[in-house]
């Protein structure tokens, strides 16, 4: 692992402007994140908040550019880097990425195994046996059982939840400092998406990586974020510790969500049901328990002043 | 570029021999040719087409076979006799003569090699032509002597000897007895021709090789017959079964000689390495008129369609301005073609159509089947119907498969008109008894022609044989069962350095002619 | 893996004898008669035409032919030519070891090519590249393959004069000149083949492109050939797999135009030359013997199906 102080940020995003073509898709971001920091970035849909992830990692779709401002990781510059190369360099080992859909973020011809040396193979000298031996000891931290036969086996034998659980542990086999987990738990059952969120945070805790936990659900992600990011259109609208833009947007995080003490939640305020609130009806309470995620993609998130 | 085309040919063999570590031995000469279908087998008479026919006619030899003008002459036999009553034939036999296995040829061969095409038990449909199925009878066929083989008929027949030397019977060929196996099954032919079987590999290739003891007749070479000296070492019949592709192999050097068609023949008539032999044949190209139709029973509708039918055109269309039209079934080669042969309904729309006016044809539609298979059939049927309807006839195409217009025509039926073609016939009777009788497939049920063509198949009378035909031909002219169109020409490409080629009206290869310059 | 295989082995006998029915009953409907064929239209006289037919079984009643026929294909020498006196079997078998030679070598160059040149425009997707492969492709599919056929003869055998434009010297005869023989079909076959799978490829490609797992496959840094070899070749070869299957089967039951146009003796050819002459037993058994490529054809193109996607269960 690369040596990183307090005062240096793992990652430092100024004024960037990403366009495809003549259209910005996102305009004037500007953030940093601390080694270690796990940060939610927020949004619906077409926010922009995914190629904030993408440009992050040099993985811009086709048409897509960094048309202003820079990226550092680690104080080095990821938008002008030199080589092609040394970009690739940087990924997987250094900045991992976890996506949204997990049954399609694992190659399905592939064995789980063969998927999992690979960026080790690439990226490390370690012998085969010693990557096998990284490979069971990540099975085993994110909770899977039986890990030797099951990196002889294919995706679609799995769960989606155990499938997100085995791009976790493949992906931070490497123990990169930085993670950006775009939707991570979006395609999974409340139940497991908790899970599956405990386990990644647990595992960035363990191994010093920092966390961009990129969700449209404020409420899923917020309570294992030290600091919230929220992003509108484009444009960071609302950025600030947990706490600070939770009261500012009336919104407490629902029991369930809440991580395991063990991990040391930045929320520790009383547990409130309570929704993001709305233009017509302020703000509401929840009558059950994850009702939350649609309204925040339906709805802009409003500063409501008038709220309790 | 001939020249350039030699270098990199002479590259491509050399990296062949590179390659493969084996070249072919180079040593004999050698004339590759073509077939468009695979030889039927090796069994003279027996596993037999037309292109077998060709294959086979290298390798056997009958007592009697046929001369340029399509008369009999002796070939295995150095003479015979027919007796005052026109039943006994007795033929000598050429001294020291042999077979491909060495051993000299006595008459006890030659009745074997009869009983074996023409007794009870042959498999060859030959022996139908002379146990009284069809006319002849032969009541015996023994070796009288070591020289001399006796055939006798039950009554006489002028067309016996010409039935003995036809090419689908191998002129009924003599062949040694090991050529069958003790437990009599075919072997392989061993006869007494200028070549001998050489490899065959099924649907690639036949090879005849030179039969170095070869005993020739004195003189000239003369149709099927006569001396025949080879001195090409190895035939080699490559089996191609699409003409493009011969031409293209005769271009590029692959092949040597190769049938070719009218348009080819045009093209390569003017280049430097090759040369074209354009040929009449007794191959005949007709229209069959079904006169048992509604509409073509009337013989004036038939004349109209004669008249309105030009095989002048046709034929200069279909031949690239090589061939002529000769409407008579009689081939214009034939010693029995005469100016009364020469006649024919002449091109005159306007009589079609005063024809027809008197018929009192009503637009009722003609059609013609036609098939696709080389030959032009469907061109010479087009045409055909683009002067008809000229001539106001409402004439249709039917284009069938060949195995469907055969159907048709063997049953007499299905058909109003159709483009047809006939192989050769080497006897004036034959020519017309191709398409006279009472069988259902004849185009000409007339009692008094089928009379007429039956006589003259039993005359051995010259003059008299030569009053028939004229007499049949003028019915032919008469009564219309058939529009003749001409005797198609037939054209051979070939390589510069093919030397001694000549076509002859059979239009069978004979490749002891051959030579390869150097 | 076994018991999949000698369950669908068993599974296609009952298919077999319902084919066999129904080829039996096609060939007799077809018009003409071979008897008439083989005389070549030349016939003088009934009795010579009546002693064909009988030498050749068709004076029996249909059903006694039929039953005639199933003894000699359950005897396995599926009867004998009636033009060339062969046995059918064994005819068939060189015949389709021909067409085999020239259809495997084919395809196994044209995966060769149509896999990267699919790849390629797929990865330099709506580049120059790109255009210029696609173009290419529509320009072969547009030519008929007998005209491409005949002008690579006319090419190379002809006018260059590199290569040999009749005949067939067999592989398993001698090495070099064999493939010598080979060169100009299998290249005729194979850009046709080439046309048709680049085309697969390359749409196949486009849409595996787009999955999550090709950009977390980046994600890991792998270099781009990796990515495209690991990850989306597998996954976009499935298509064309079953392509390549289809292809496959039509071509191994005869490649007729091309041996046509080269001279092969294969599989294609006899069938066809079998049709025009109404060689009933050649026909029946080439038509038999074409159903069962195609059922093994299928066989193994699922087997191979099950290697590239592990979800295609062999059961």
């Amino acid at each position: 692992m690369a040596e990183s102080t307090e005062h240096t940020p793992v990652l430092s995003v100024d004024d960037l402007e990403i366009s495809f073509g003549a259209r910005p898709v996102v305009k004037g971001v500007s953030f940093q994140l601390a080694p270690g920091e796990i940060m939610a970035l927020v949004g619906e849909s077409g926010s922009g908040k995914s190629m904030l992830g993408r440009a992050i990692m040099g993985l811009l779709p086709g048409g897509g550019a960094v048309t202003r401002g820079r990226i550092l990781f680690q104080n080095q510059e990821v938008t002008s880097q030199g080589s092609q190369e040394e970009l690739r360099l940087m990924r997987g080992r250094q900045v991992g990425l976890i996506f949204q859909e997990p049954l399609s973020s694992l190659n399905p011809s592939m064995r789980i195994g063969e998927q999992m040396y690979e960026a080790m193979r690439e990226h490390t000298d370690l012998t085969e046996a010693q990557i096998r031996e990284r490979a069971l000891e990540m099975l085993r931290q994110v909770k899977l059982r039986n890990p030797e036969a099951l990196l002889k086996r294919y995706p679609h034998e799995f769960s989606g939840g155990m499938r997100q659980r085995i791009m976790i542990a493949s992906v931070m086999m490497l123990k990169p400092a930085l993670l950006i987990a775009d939707e991570p738990t979006t395609a999974l059952d409340a139940v497991v998406q908790k899970e599956v969120l405990d386990i990644m945070a647990e595992v960035a805790r363990a191994n010093g990586t920092a966390v961009i936990l990129i969700s449209h659900d404020l409420a899923v992600v917020a309570a294992y974020a030290a600091r919230i990011a929220v992003m509108e259109r484009g444009i960071l609208v609302e950025a600030g510790t947990t706490q600070s833009v939770l009261a500012r947007l009336c919104t407490t995080i629902p029991a369930d969500f809440l991580p395991p003490r063990s991990l040391g939640s930045p929320v520790r305020s009383k547990v409130r049901k309570v929704l993001p609130c709305l233009p017509s009806r302020g703000c509401g309470w929840s009558s059950g328990k994850s009702a939350s995620s649609a309204l925040w993609q339906t709805r802009r998130p409003m500063r409501c002043a008038m709220c309790p | 570029m001939r020249q350039r085309t030699t270098n990199f040919r002479s590259i491509a063999l050399a990296a062949a021999v590179g390659l493969g570590g084996v070249a072919p031995a180079m040593a004999d000469s050698m004339v590759r040719t073509s077939l468009n279908a695979d030889i039927r087998g090796t069994n003279p008479g027996v596993t037999r087409d037309g292109n077998t026919d060709e294959v086979h006619g290298h390798m056997i030899e009958g007592l009697v076979t046929y001369a340029s003008d399509f008369s009999i002459i002796p070939m295995l036999a150095e003479s015979y006799e027919i007796s005052e009553d026109g039943r006994t034939y007795t033929f000598k036999l050429r001294k020291g003569v042999k077979f491909h296995n060495g051993e000299e040829m006595t008459a006890s061969d030659v009745e074997w090699s009869w009983n074996r095409l023409a007794g009870e038990a042959s498999e060859s449909h030959c022996k139908n032509f002379f146990n009284g199925e069809n006319n002849i009878k032969v009541t015996s066929a023994k070796a009288q002597a070591d020289d001399t083989f006796v055939i006798t008929l039950a009554e006489p027949y002028a067309v016996f000897l010409a039935t003995m030397a036809r090419f689908d019977c191998g002129s009924m060929a003599v062949l040694h007895p090991d050529s069958v196996n003790a437990d009599g099954s075919w072997n392989k032919p061993i006869g007494t021709g200028p070549y001998m079987m050489g490899d065959h590999a099924p649907g690639r290739y036949v090879e005849l090789n030179r039969f170095e003891d070869y005993s020739s007749r004195d003189g000239a070479p003369d149709g099927y017959g006569g001396g025949k000296n080879p001195t090409v070492d190895v035939l080699r019949w490559e089996i191609v079964g699409e003409g493009a592709v011969s031409k293209t192999a005769l271009l590029a050097g692959d092949l040597d000689l190769v049938d070719i068609d009218a348009m080819t023949a045009a093209e390569l008539k003017d280049q430097p390495n090759f040369s074209v032999d354009a040929a009449e044949s007794a191959v005949w190209d007709t229209y069959l008129l079904n006169s048992d139709d509604p509409v073509l029973s009337d013989v004036r509708i038939r004349r109209a369609m004669a008249h309105a039918i030009d095989p002048q055109r046709i034929m200069a269309a279909i031949t690239e301005g090589f061939g002529k039209a000769s409407p008579s079934p009689v081939p214009p080669m034939s010693a029995n073609y005469t100016d009364v042969q020469a006649k024919y309904l002449t091109y005159d729309v306007e009589k079609a159509k005063a024809l027809l006016e008197e018929a009192g044809y009503n637009g009722e539609e003609i059609t013609i089947l036609a098939t696709r298979r080389n030959g032009a059939y469907y061109e010479r049927a087009l045409m055909a119907q683009a002067m008809m309807m000229d001539a106001g006839i409402n004439a249709r195409l039917e284009v069938v498969e060949w195995g469907s217009q055969l159907e048709a025509y063997r049953n007499g039926s299905g058909y109003q008109m159709q483009s047809f073609t006939f192989s050769p016939r080497l006897h004036a009777g034959l020519s017309f008894e191709m398409f006279t009788g009472d069988a259902d497939r004849k185009a000409w049920k007339n009692p008094d022609a089928v009379a007429m063509m039956n006589e003259s198949l039993r005359t051995g009378d010259p003059e008299e044989l030569q009053a028939i035909i004229d007499r049949l031909h003028e019915a032919f002219i008469a009564e219309v069962p058939a529009i003749g169109l001409g005797h198609r020409t037939l054209f051979t490409g070939m390589s510069s350095k093919i030397d001694g080629f000549e076509n002859w009206g059979a239009g069978l290869l004979r490749g002891w002619m051959l030579k390869v310059k150097d | 893996m076994p018991i999949f295989v000698l369950k669908r082995v068993l599974m296609s006998i009952p298919t077999f004898v319902i084919v066999a029915v129904i080829i039996f009953a096609l060939v007799r409907a077809l018009p003409g008669d071979p008897a008439l064929m083989m005389l070549g239209g030349n016939i003088d006289d009934e009795a010579t035409l009546e002693q064909m037919r009988s030498q050749l079984g068709l004076d029996q009643p249909m059903p006694v032919q039929f039953i005639v026929w199933l003894r000699e294909v359950f005897s396995g020498n599926l009867g004998t030519s009636i033009m060339t006196g062969q046995e059918v079997g064994s005819l068939l078998w060189q015949r389709f070891g021909v067409t085999a030679t020239v259809v495997l070598l084919a395809m196994g160059s044209a995966l060769l090519v149509s896999i990267p040149a699919g790849l390629l425009a797929a990865h330099r997707h709506n580049s120059r590249t790109d255009y210029a492969i696609v173009f290419l492709t529509i320009l072969k599919l547009s030519m008929p393959s007998f005209w491409v056929g005949l002008m690579l003869l006319v090419l190379f055998g002809a006018i260059l004069g590199w290569l040999p434009t009749v005949g067939f010297v067999s592989i398993s005869d001698d090495l070099g000149r064999g493939m010598l023989y080979l060169i100009l079909p299998v290249t005729s076959l194979a850009l046709s083949e080439i046309a048709v799978l680049t085309r697969m490829m390359r749409a196949g490609s486009l849409e595996i492109m787009g999955r999550d797992y090709i950009t977390h496959a980046r994600a890991k840094g792998l270099p781009e050939r990796k990515v495209l070899w690991r990850h989306v070749f597998p996954n976009a070869f499935a298509p064309t797999l079953t392509m390549v299957g289809v292809m496959l089967a039509g071509l191994l039951a005869g490649a007729a135009v091309t041996e046509t146009v080269f001279t092969l003796p294969g599989l294609g050819k006899l069938l066809v030359d079998s049709i025009y002459a109404r060689d009933y037993p050649v026909l029946q058994g080439a038509l038999l013997f074409i159903a069962a490529v195609y059922v093994l054809t299928n066989l193994l193109v699922d087997i191979a199906y099950s290697f590239f996607d592990p979800r295609v269960r062999l059961s």
